[in-house]
């Protein structure tokens, strides 16, 4: 029992270090910029249209 | 008995994470979509972002556009949000703060014969899972556009399309037949979500299968005492979803078992990271 929850409780930690460094490095990389300009502008695939 | 309970605290919390999603009132009511430094950031649940009342991005709308320009740049943004809103929140998100959701479990408030879940209901769950690989993940790396989104998503259709169709003139002369096929989509899941609880959620959303990996993991959500469970089953059976235990992939994290169970072996997951140490 003990075990399972320090193996669940390490990845955590590693989906947790993986999740903030992809945020970090995908908004270095303009991600964000990206996703705004993408979320601004109507989608014409997402409402059935284009 | 629960007028005011557990569920009517769940619900008031799916009104309130629908209506912060969905807080661009004004622009919805002119047809504009909402252009705030905000949107670049996605929110948790399936909400589309050409609502014109969204304030923030589609998870899944912004994972299959960024899968779509993979070979320019790897999307790490994108799935470094849904890396934490898994790890956090997991499907409690499906349970509470999904506005798609919360549609789907008011429709099936309308007093009709309901369908139960069942072998076929327990098979047709592995759908998502299918739609999540080919349509959100395939497609758009290989054809780089957002297949979910173009044929399936009647969130989409619902919140961006109708709105935005009905207000724009450009829009309606732009209608085709994708956009029938997306109507008759959407009415399909409004019709089965009367009978079949949460049908969308349950058969067909890639979202929460993505989420589904992390039921384990997340921070937030039920988890079984085993020590108290006697297997009684009575968890499984008062559950909506195609569980085979409370708190597995299929599990939303709605919290109704814990009411179900005699033994008080459901409770929400508190303190693992204290008890390690």
């Amino acid at each position: 029992m003990m075990k399972n929850i320090k193996k669940i409780n390490l990845l955590r930690l590693i989906i947790g270090i993986s999740a903030v460094a992809f945020i970090v490095i995908g908004a270095a990389q303009s991600g964000y910029h990206d996703t705004l300009m993408k979320a601004i502008t109507v989608c014409l695939e997402c409402i059935g249209i284009g | 008995m629960d007028k005011y309970g557990y569920n009517f605290k769940r619900r008031i919390i799916q009104l309130i994470s629908a209506v912060l999603y969905n807080a661009n009132i004004k622009g919805f009511l002119k047809g504009e979509i909402f252009q705030g430094d905000i949107k670049g950031v996605c929110v948790p649940g399936l909400n589309c972002y050409s609502c014109p009342a969204a304030i923030g991005a589609c998870p899944l709308g912004s994972l299959q556009g960024a899968l779509g320009n993979i070979r320019y740049k790897l999307p790490f943004y994108v799935v470094g949000l849904i890396l934490l809103f898994g790890l956090l929140l997991g499907r409690v998100i499906c349970g509470f703060l999904c506005p798609f959701g919360l549609i789907q479990e008011l429709l099936y408030k309308i007093p009709t014969k309901k369908l139960k879940k069942n072998r076929i209901t327990k098979k047709l769950s592995l759908l998502k899972y299918v739609l999540l690989v080919v349509l959100v993940v395939a497609i758009p790396i290989i054809y780089g556009y957002p297949a979910f989104c173009k044929y399936i998503c009647p969130a989409g259709t619902l919140e961006g399309g109708i709105p935005l169709v009905l207000q724009n003139e450009s829009l309606q002369n732009m209608v085709g037949i994708i956009f029938s096929w997306k109507i008759a989509v959407l009415m399909s899941v409004v019709v089965s979500a009367v009978f079949v609880n949460r049908s969308f959620c349950r058969f067909l959303c890639p979202l929460g299968a993505l989420y589904s990996f992390f039921n384990r993991v997340s921070l937030l959500g039920i988890k079984i005492n085993e020590e108290k469970c006697n297997n009684c089953s009575r968890c499984i059976r008062a559950c909506p979803m195609d569980i085979k235990k409370a708190g597995d992939k299929e599990c939303i994290q709605c919290g109704k078992c814990i009411e179900s169970c005699n033994e008080k072996a459901i409770e929400w997951k508190r303190c693992e990271l204290v008890q390690q140490s």
